[in-house]
């Protein structure tokens, strides 16, 4: 039996009070978001995404943040995976990213990084939807 | 998160289901299974059972007598079963229809203790005073029942969102949540601001505490419908049944 929270005797439109507050979630203007939530969500996570583990951040931008990771398949290497904090990723925000994707894409500089990947996570995957691109070479220079 | 209940396994389209009602099947197969699922049953349905008899007038004792002889001889040795309506699908529903026909049964009848078999009895942990508290007195008794089914479930859903954060030595988001959500609504405590829970549990910034609580909602969302789950026969009858358990969802669109 349930001693911990017996709601036995609270009263009913009481009782549908607390769910509703309880289901409730923020609205997307309201919603906060920082790295610290992504750092909270990374470590239900056990820090990996697909076939990436996170080693530690690289930088942080405004929507998002780069990490250092260790991908194992199909080659191992370390990559820059950069990673839209959770609540950014509106059309908007996911446009944005593309159109970063694709200048990177047009650009050739030895200081540059190339983007070689643009990988949409599933929701499933992770509790917030995630998406990111990695880039081949272990350091950022991210153009936003 | 919507569930996805269907898989290949068994069969292409069969719902893959761990619900009371596939417990009862496995348990009229195997008799020894008899008294692990009875209790199964009890723990989950004996409070809206027994306090619907209450209401209708049976006293403590003879409600409890009345709740053991319900479970032993409807739910299990009768075929429950084959009173399932799928187009409905509720657990609920099915037992407070079997229940007022019991209850019918038994004015004729001597009383269910002298019925049961001793070692089908599971001893029923009534500590609930003789007078039901104020809030059931004003139901009448199939509101009783399904105000007790409520109360039950979400005792069970808080209870194990809480064994959640506790077990991953995380309570600080069970206190956020308890304090923020759980608290002014039970017992009108003022809702403390994300600040003061910062000082209180020693967060570092209430863009945290704030994530946490939302952490946890959604962690609740998601044990409510699993439960809500194991009470009806397919994925699609979750929505219905929590709109009918909580009437400010609002009824169910007509298509």
């Amino acid at each position: 039996m349930n001693d911990r929270h017996d709601l036995f005797g609270t009263e009913s439109d009481r009782l549908d009070r607390l769910v509703s507050r309880a289901l409730e979630q923020p609205a997307p203007g309201n919603q906060v978001v920082s790295p610290v939530s992504l750092e909270m969500l990374l470590e239900e996570s056990g820090r990996r995404i697909g076939r990436y583990e996170l080693l530690h951040v690289l930088g942080e931008g405004g929507m998002g943040v780069v990490y250092r990771a260790q991908q194992d398949q199909p080659v191992k290497r370390q990559v820059a995976l950069k990673i839209i904090k959770p609540g950014m990723d509106s059309k908007r925000v996911i446009a944005r990213f593309e159109a970063e994707k694709q200048a990177l894409a047009l650009l050739d500089h030895p200081n540059m990084m190339p983007a070689s990947k643009v990988v949409f996570f599933h929701k499933s995957l992770f509790r917030n939807s995630l998406h990111g691109f990695c880039l081949d070479r272990p350091r950022v220079h991210v153009m936003m | 998160m919507e569930y996805d209940d269907r898989t290949n396994m068994g069969g292409a389209g069969e719902v893959f289901l761990t619900t009371h009602w596939s417990l009862i099947e496995q348990a009229q197969l195997d008799d020894d299974k008899d008294r692990a699922l009875i209790g199964l049953l009890l723990q989950r349905y004996w409070k809206p059972v027994y306090c619907y008899l209450r209401r209708l007038g049976y006293h403590n004792e003879e409600a409890k007598d009345l709740t053991q002889g319900f479970f032993c001889e409807v739910v299990l040795s009768r075929d429950l079963i084959g009173r399932v309506d799928p187009s409905k699908g509720r657990f609920r529903t099915l037992l407070l229809h079997a229940l007022k026909q019991y209850v019918v049964d038994q004015e004729r009848k001597d009383t269910a203790q002298k019925r049961i078999p001793p070692d089908k009895l599971v001893p029923l942990e009534v500590v609930e005073p003789e007078a039901l508290p104020h809030t059931v007195l004003e139901l009448d008794p199939e509101q009783t029942f399904d105000y007790t089914w409520k109360t039950e479930l979400l005792g069970r859903v808080l209870s194990d969102v809480e064994d959640r954060y506790t077990k991953q030595r995380q309570e600080t988001y069970w206190y956020v949540f308890r304090d923020r959500v759980l608290a002014p609504t039970l017992e009108d405590n003022q809702t403390p601001s994300l600040a003061q829970l910062c000082e209180r549990y020693e967060i570092a910034s209430e863009v945290q505490a704030s994530n946490m609580l939302t952490t946890v909602k959604r962690h609740f969302r998601n044990v409510l419908r699993e439960h809500v789950r194991q009470t009806v026969l397919t994925g699609e009858a979750v929505d219905e049944e929590l709109r009918e358990i909580f009437r400010f969802l609002g009824p169910r669109r007509r298509e």
